[in-house]
């Protein structure tokens, strides 16, 4: 008869909305181990995000312009490098130039939600390899203005999963260190959330933005942020 | 009563919690696996057994032309001890078999989603001549009976076929897709004897890919129809690979303590910070296998790091000639440190030293001269062995973090000396600076340097000029297209290639057919030959050879001192003549050998010679794929010339055409019925 009373109704009660809770977390956060285009809030689903890998010999220094419907960003860095673009438009085309004298593999692919949709690679000295998905992009756009990005440098290898968004949209990704979102058309001020699914070890992040005409490398480093397993980065 | 109601209502919370623990289990397992392969180079465990996968390659079946490039896209390679010697079914086990065990495409080279990696491009050509690591992985020690290569199922890969050498009906020099003939056919053998895993042993797994071209495309963006298979290697792993091995005296290996790299040796190609291979010291000692050229043998440089060490540093090995390593032979190579140091950081940030703005993408690397050797790396840094090295991040600042067990070299250096630090940048000239180690062993605030901008961190700032120049086509791009150039830099009279834009020039169409750049090129070089390639669509598709002609200016002077401007222009426009391929022979070739093509003087690109396509028996041939001009080619050994330069023949230019029409460029602007029409291959006499 002690089944009946309050407080072992309060433990059953209590223990079953947890069990309901951890459920619903799960279900919430099945994203967490697959590749996917989400939603955040009541932003509507998007298609599966688009990224762009720059992969090969460690350290290799390359150079390379991407282009969507909309706008372009010239990004300098070293293999390997993930690219995304947020709030993305296809078509798009990457044109990169291997910045190295040597045989060294330069490898690019195209990635749609964690599936590889074209690969080309140059092993010439200071080689040039371009590839383009969802369609023909006749000319490469004018820079991106604002040219706003967010760079997680490290760990090196490190898996996380990633929400950027402005006022309005949300975009959540699964990827690798080291990763540049480039968010084309922000709304408002822009974050970044970024949660560790391994422990390599710290968070090495930073925003840049430059509203200013004209091409720009993305060095204009506005903000940074460090820490895990969880960090956040906020445009000033 | 009360206990068991709170069972029942407990009951009711183990789903989830056993869900929990699965996930936390399963990420931590995806995230040992991973930190086994987060180096950048194959490093194996210090206590499974570690499996050393690499391919050689044929390719048969080929149609009349021959083949520029083919990548096949493996993702993985897998081994399970099934089947039993002796068992009833002596099959491949299925692709879902638990016992399965992959070893996945490196951390860096491909770099997967949810667990899977990327696509590592195996060269196919070239591995017709050489044998080419994959990627070495833990596995548990057993015996392994079958082999299995997973390839990526929807890319598993693209061919570029030459232009046809009489006529054909495709376009050459442009990349087609590949398709499997069978794809649901796995790519697996049973091993001839059994592989067997050792805990803290390498065991080699030599295997050989075979590719067959079942038929060829008939259109732009029709695939090639493929079967390919494996198999052992022929042989063994000795007829490709050499052993290096040895005692490292001083230290023990450190595996367990965090943000410390473990005790290894790793071999990286002579003079360059390019590592080969990796192994750590277990119980003071360490095996490498490395590929090596059977007839002229290989030089790599040796280096000792990690476990709170000093370092140690080798050219070659003792009792080799001149140090060079040749296939199926073993080398003892001995190193001796000093362990229990304390370790911390030398960072800081780079900038251009004109504008002030951070260099991305620069490279750092720590110099030692090598052991016998008393070379100064300060002012003989080619004498010299890298013995870590680090990149910039986008804000200049290095070094860029490494993991918990493969922290950055930068990051993990001993207290006390002075080391030799080089840094150098695309178009900017290199500084050797001295710096010792302070600070923490994480992050990029450290070290001492004597003539930092920002003490205590080692930050400079990198020289440079500037050659601003122009370059026109001889027509704007059709309605709808675009052209993009690349201008490249290269130390005049050499093909030492020192910098590229950064920002590739765009033309559009209805606008001016003259831009104008500005290359950072390094202020203390006083001439350079310049180029400018075109990276050109082709029927609205990537293209990776040019059709616009490529044009050069030899001899241009440079500014001679830092911030400083000099003017050039390209004396003729980029042409748009559609593709062309060029072949041919050389004589007696070896590992060494080489073709180089050149036009006016100035050196554009190499082409290694070896197994050709289509005839494997030959042996001896070289191709480019190079817009139809006038060239030369210069016969190289080991990178010295050998024999004349030779002009070329005339090469074979495609017709106008009209269809199929737009193609890779046209010839006059909006006149879409002037694009050329098919290419074709000049065959060249032997060199």
């Amino acid at each position: 008869m002690r089944r009946n009373t309050t407080p072992g109704r309060i433990s059953s009660v209590a223990l079953i909305c947890t069990a309901g809770m951890l459920c619903l977390v799960f279900a919430a956060c099945n994203n967490s181990v697959t590749g996917f285009g989400g939603f955040v809030g009541n932003t509507p689903p998007v298609p599966p995000s688009t990224t762009f890998k720059v992969l090969g010999n460690v350290g290799t220094p390359f150079t390379l312009t991407i282009s969507n419907a909309n706008a372009s960003w010239i990004v300098p860095g070293n293999i390997p490098l993930n690219v995304t673009i947020v709030n993305n438009t296809t078509p798009c085309r990457m044109v990169a130039t291997k910045l190295a004298n040597d045989n060294t593999l330069m490898s690019l692919e195209i990635d749609n939600g964690g599936k590889i949709i074209t690969a080309e690679s140059t092993t010439a000295p200071f080689g040039l390899v371009s590839i383009q998905t969802g369609g023909t992009l006749q000319t490469i756009q004018p820079p991106a203005n604002p040219d706003l990005r967010i760079y997680v440098n490290g760990p090196f290898g490190q898996r996380f999963q990633g929400l950027v968004e402005d006022s309005q949209v949300g975009f959540i990704n699964n990827t690798r260190a080291p990763e540049a979102y480039l968010f084309d058309q922000p709304n408002g001020k822009v974050d970044g959330q970024f949660t560790q699914t391994q422990n390599f070890g710290s968070f090495s992040i930073n925003m840049t933005y430059n509203a200013s005409q004209g091409p720009h490398t993305g060095t204009d480093v506005v903000t940074t942020a460090s820490g895990g397993p969880f960090v956040i980065i906020r445009q000033p | 009563m009360k206990k068991l109601r709170f069972s029942k209502a407990a009951l009711s919370v183990l789903p989830p919690l056993v869900i929990l623990v699965c996930l936390l289990i399963g990420s931590n397992l995806r995230s040992s696996r991973f930190l086994s392969l987060a180096a950048t180079t194959p490093t194996p465990g210090p206590t499974s057994g570690n499996v050393q996968v690499g391919f050689v390659t044929t390719i048969t079946g080929v149609p009349p032309s021959g083949l520029q490039n083919v990548f096949l896209n493996v993702v993985a390679v897998r081994i399970n001890p099934k089947p039993k010697p002796g068992a009833k079914n002596q099959g491949i086990p299925n692709e879902n078999d638990p016992a399965w065990k992959s070893i996945p495409v490196p951390a860096g080279i491909g770099i997967g989603l949810n667990g899977k990696p990327g696509d590592l491009q195996i060269d196919m050509i070239a591995g017709q001549s050489k044998f080419q690591t994959f990627n070495t992985g833990p596995v548990r020690p057993n015996k392994y009976s079958s082999v299995e290569v997973l390839l990526d199922t929807a890319v598993p890969g693209t061919i570029v076929p030459q232009c046809p050498s009489g006529g054909g009906a495709i376009e050459g020099c442009i990349a087609y897709p590949m398709v499997l003939q069978s794809p649901g056919n796995q790519i697996s053998f049973v091993a001839p004897s059994q592989i067997t895993v050792a805990k803290n042993t390498l065991t080699q797994l030599p295997l050989q890919l075979n590719l067959q071209i079942v038929s060829k495309p008939t259109s732009p963006g029709a695939p090639y129809v493929v079967n390919v298979t494996t198999g052992p290697a022929p042989g063994n792993a000795s007829q490709f690979l050499a052993t290096v091995t040895g005692t490292v005296t001083g230290a023990s290996g450190n595996a367990t303590v965090k943000k410390i790299r473990h005790l290894e040796v790793a071999a990286e190609l002579a003079g360059t910070n390019t590592i080969v291979a990796t192994a750590n010291v277990v119980n003071g000692s360490y095996t490498l296998f490395l590929p090596a050229a059977a007839d002229l043998g290989s030089l790599y440089d040796f280096f000792v790091s990690g476990g709170e060490a000093t370092y140690d540093a080798a050219r070659g090995v003792p009792g080799g000639s001149g140090g060079l390593i040749f296939p199926g032979q073993s080398y003892t190579l001995n190193f001796a440190v000093t362990g229990g140091q304390q370790v911390a950081t030398i960072g800081g940030q780079l900038t251009d030293s004109c504008t002030g703005m951070p260099l991305p993408g620069a490279t750092l690397q720590m110099l030692m001269p090598p052991q016998g050797s008393s070379a100064d790396c300060a002012t003989s840094p080619a004498d010299c062995v890298s013995i870590g090295f680090t990149t910039t991040d986008n804000g200049g600042k290095y070094p860029l973090p490494g993991t918990f067990q493969q922290p950055a070299y930068f990051n993990n250096v001993p207290v006390g000396p002075t080391y030799t630090i080089e840094a150098s940048a695309p178009g900017y000239d290199n500084q050797i600076f001295q710096a010792q180690a302070s600070g923490d062993n994480t992050g990029t605030n450290g070290g001492i340097c004597q003539n930092s901008a920002a003490p205590p961190s080692c930050d400079f700032k990198l020289t440079t000029s500037y050659i601003q120049g122009t370059l026109s086509l001889t027509a704007a791009p059709a309605p709808s297209t675009s052209t993009t150039v690349q201008v490249f830099a290269e130390q005049a009279g050499t093909n030492n290639l020192v910098s590229a834009l950064n920002i590739p020039l765009l033309f559009k169409p209805q606008q001016p057919t003259s831009a104008t750049f500005s290359l950072n090129v390094p202020s203390q070089m006083s001439s350079f030959d310049l180029f400018a390639s075109a990276a050109d669509l082709f029927e609205g598709a990537t293209d990776p050879y040019p059709g616009h002609s490529i044009v050069v200016q030899s001899n241009v002077s440079g500014p001679g001192q830092p911030c400083a401007v000099a003017t050039m222009a390209f004396s003729t426009p980029m042409d748009c003549t559609g593709h062309g391929s060029i072949a041919g022979t050389v004589v007696n070739p070896d590992s060494g050998t080489t073709v180089e093509l050149s036009k006016s003087g100035v050196k554009l690109m190499q082409a290694a010679v070896g197994p050709p396509t289509p005839a494997p028996s030959v042996g001896n041939t070289y191709s480019f794929c190079a817009p139809p001009d006038t060239y030369a080619l210069q016969r190289l050994e080991q990178g010295s010339p050998a024999g004349p330069t030779v002009a070329m023949t005339a090469m074979a230019t495609p017709a106008p055409t009209s269809s199929p029409c737009p193609s890779t460029c046209f010839n006059s602007g909006s006149n879409n019925t002037t694009c050329p029409g098919l290419c074709a291959t000049t065959i060249q006499p032997p060199l």
